[in-house]
C-alpha cells in the first residue's frame, strides 16, 4: 500500500496532517494511529523548521511492504551536513559522531554512504550536565518510536528523512 | 489573547485544565507552558493537570509538562497528571515518561492522593 500527500510547510497544518493520517492508519491496519501520527508529526514539524517558509511544500510518502516506511521531504537543510558529501572518500564511510547529547541519551549519526546518514540512540554517551534542547527532542522521540531512521541527500532534489517502523 | 488554561485553587493544591485546545503540541505548548507558569504563583505547591480534554501530545508538549514538573518539584511540591487518554499514555510509554510523571485516572483520585 502506498500513500502520498503534499502539505504546506507550516506547523499550523498539523491538524490536516492528523486527519489524513487517521485515514491512512485505518487503511494500513499495521500501526496504531497514535504512533503513526506521533512519528510523522515530529518529522513534519522538524521539516517545517528548516523549510524556509510556508510557501514550500513537504511531501509525505507512506509505504507498507514487509515493514512500514515513511519518507518526509525536507525542502531546506534539515541537518547541517557538509555540502561536500559527494566528495566523501571511502574512509569516511562508517564514521560516527554524537549529533545530539542530553542527560539520558545521545543520538549517534553515522555516514552509511556519501548520500545517507543513519541515526542510532545510545545511552552510553549521554551527558547528565546537558539540558535537552527543543530541536533535539523531535529526533530523539522519532528514534524511540521507530526501528530505523536515516536521512538521504538527493542531488538536485529534495532531501528526505526516512523512518522505518 | 484567549487563555487556554484554567485554574481552580484549593488550600492544598491547584487544578489546571484546558479549554479550547485538544493538542499539546508545537502549535500550542509554548503558550500553554507560559500560561501555566503564570498561574502557578509561588504559593502553589502541589498541582494537578487535567489532561482529559487533550487527545495528542508531541515532544514539545511533553517538554512543556516536564518543565512544569521541574518548577513544582523545585518548590518541594508534587505534580499529578490526571485523565490521561489511552493514546497519550501509550505515547508516554514510548517516550519512557511513565516513570517520570505521577498519573491518576481522574481529578478526584488525584485530589485524594494529595490529601492523603
Amino acid at each position: 500500500m502506498l500513500f502520498i500527500k503534499s502539505f504546506q510547510a507550516d506547523i499550523t497544518q498539523t491538524d490536516f496532517l492528523a486527519q489524513w493520517l487517521e485515514e491512512v492508519a485505518v487503511a494500513l491496519e499495521v500501526i496504531p494511529y497514535y504512533k503513526l501520527r506521533f512519528v510523522v508529526h515530529e518529522a513534519f514539524v522538524n521539516a517545517c523548521k528548516f523549510a524556509g517558509g510556508a510557501q514550500s511544500s513537504i511531501i509525505i510518502v507512506i509505504r507498507h511492504q514487509e515493514k512500514l516506511e515513511i519518507a518526509i521531504t525536507d525542502p531546506g537543510k534539515g541537518f547541517k551536513i557538509p555540502e561536500t558529501l559527494d566528495q566523501v572518500d571511502s574512509a569516511a564511510i562508517g564514521f560516527r559522531w554524537n549529533l545530539v547529547t542530553d542527560r539520558d541519551t545521545a543520538v549517534i549519526a553515522e555516514i552509511r554512504d556519501p548520500h545517507t546518514l543513519i541515526f542510532h540512540l545510545s545511552t552510553e554517551t549521554s551527558d547528565p550536565t546537558i539540558e535537552l534542547r527543543e530541536n533535539h527532542r523531535g529526533l530523539i522521540s522519532i528514534l524511540k518510536a521507530s526501528e530505523q531512521l536515516s536521512y538521504h541527500f538527493v542531488p538536485n532534489s529534495s532531501n528526505y528523512l526516512q523512518i522505518t517502523c | 489573547m484567549t487563555q487556554h488554561v484554567k485554574i481552580q485553587s484549593q488550600p492544598n493544591y491547584s487544578v489546571l485544565s484546558f479549554e479550547g485546545i485538544k493538542n499539546l503540541d508545537a502549535n500550542s505548548a509554548h503558550r500553554v507552558k507560559a500560561e501555566i507558569k503564570g498561574l502557578l504563583d509561588e504559593q502553589v505547591i502541589n498541582a494537578i493537570i487535567d489532561l482529559s480534554s487533550i487527545n495528542f501530545v508531541d515532544s514539545t508538549g511533553f517538554g512543556a509538562l516536564i518543565s512544569v514538573l521541574k518548577t513544582v518539584k523545585s518548590r518541594g511540591g508534587k505534580l499529578i497528571l490526571s485523565g490521561v487518554s489511552s493514546d497519550v499514555r501509550e505515547l508516554m510509554d514510548l517516550m519512557q515518561l511513565l516513570n517520570v510523571f505521577e498519573l491518576s485516572d481522574s481529578v478526584e483520585l488525584a485530589q485524594s492522593q494529595l490529601n492523603s
